[in-house]
Order: C-alpha cells, then structure tokens, then sequence
C-alpha cells in the first residue's frame, strides 16, 4: 500500500470517525477502567 | 468513545467483505466537503470534557460544526442522518449543562459500578443523573442492548447516528447504479 494511499484511509476513515466520536456520546466500557475515580455507595 | 471506534471498524469490515477492495476504493475516493469540520468538532469536544468552564461553548461549536458538515455533505442522505443523530444528542446534552445524562442504575447494571447521582464521570461526556433529575431523559443514555449489557449504554442519538454512517459506507462502497453500468460496459 502507497503512503498516498494510506494517507487518503486516514483521511476519509478519519473524518467518519471524527463525525461519530463528536456525535456520539454512548457510555461505554470505558467507563469501568475510571471507575476507582467514579465513587458511589 | 472506544466503542463507537470498533462499531466502525466492524463496518468497514463488514463492508469490505461485501464489496471488495473496489468498495473500499471507491470509498477512498469519495471527497467530503468540508473535511475539516468533524475533526474540529471532535476537538471542541476534548476541550469540551476537559476544561468544564469551556463545556457549553465547546458543545455549541461542535453543533455548529457537525450540523455545518452535514449540510455541506448533504448529497450524502446517511450524513444527513448521521447529522440528525448527533443532534439529537447534542440536543440532550447541551439541555443538561453540556453532558450526557446516565440513569445510576443503568450503570451498575451495566458495568457493574456504582456512581452517585450528580457525579460527572470523569473524562466523559457523561453525568449521572436519574429520570427525574434530567432533562429529555428519554433522549439520554439508557438503551442497553441484549447480550451487550455489560458493552455499552447508548442512546436514541447514537443509533440514529450510526444508522447515517452505516447507510453511507454502504451507499459508497456500493458504487451508485450509474457507475456500475458504467463500469460494465468499459468491460
């Protein structure tokens, strides 16, 4: 794979990702690696 | 935010089963017009969850940015959905100080953490809030899918979002009818 090639996956792969992650707002399993931070009863 | 990177990657995935490396070239050499507005916006959105004080500014650039792109884009119907997703949660989220309400229990259920409620989970977009306490609840998060519990709680946005991204790498990969036929008769 050319580096123009790669640069054109980062490119086009790049802005969906951006448009879900900037979107988006599920509370995911990242949650449990902060949970120590998060507190409770 | 990692979730919502695999849902991606299983789609492209998916996708490029389907369609080949054609799909996947014909997506590469799709142009999106304003290219730089989600990645702004994504970062609008770090700002956003970092400097709390920046939290309702950050939000209302990024729907300005996603709702700027969506429009720009809006040949593309999934981008149009994809756009309305993202305001729905924008919508929610901006109607409660800037973050994403999360029902408690959802969480324990979940995750298996408990989280008081009022507490902003930490680097999140999330706050912890119950029914009552938030406003448009039922555009927050508290979708849990079976078999998925313990993955992710998602909202109606979220699913109308990746509706949108799924139509268009579908709709892109697929190649339109037109350069199908063109491409057969080049043949």
């Amino acid at each position: 794979m050319s580096r123009k090639t790669v640069a054109r996956v980062i490119a086009v792969v790049g802005v969906v990702l951006a448009l879900m992650l900037a979107g988006g707002a599920p509370d995911d399993f990242g949650i449990r690696s902060i949970a120590p931070m998060v507190g409770g009863s | 935010m990692f979730v919502l990177t695999i849902v991606l990657a299983l789609l492209l995935a998916g996708f490029t089963l389907r369609f080949g490396t054609t799909g996947l070239q014909r997506l590469l050499d799709h142009r999106f017009a304003w290219a730089w507005a989600p990645p702004l916006a994504a970062l609008a959105q770090v700002v956003g969850v970092c400097v709390p004080a920046l939290r309702q500014p950050a939000l209302l650039t990024t729907i300005a940015l996603l709702m700027a792109f969506c429009y720009a884009n809006r040949a593309q119907r999934g981008l149009l959905i994809a756009g309305c997703g993202a305001a729905l949660n924008m919508i929610v989220m901006f109607a409660n100080g800037g973050l994403m309400p999360v029902s408690p229990d959802q969480v324990l259920a979940s995750h298996g953490v408990p989280v008081v409620a009022g507490v902003q989970v930490p680097l999140s977009k999330n706050i912890a809030l119950y029914d009552d306490q938030a406003v448009l609840a039922f555009l927050g998060d508290r979708i849990v899918l079976p078999g998925l519990h313990h993955v992710a709680i998602w909202s109606l946005g979220d699913f109308v979002l990746i509706a949108g991204v799924t139509l268009f790498l579908f709709s892109t990969m697929r190649g339109s009818h037109h350069a199908t036929l063109r491409s057969a008769l080049a043949d």
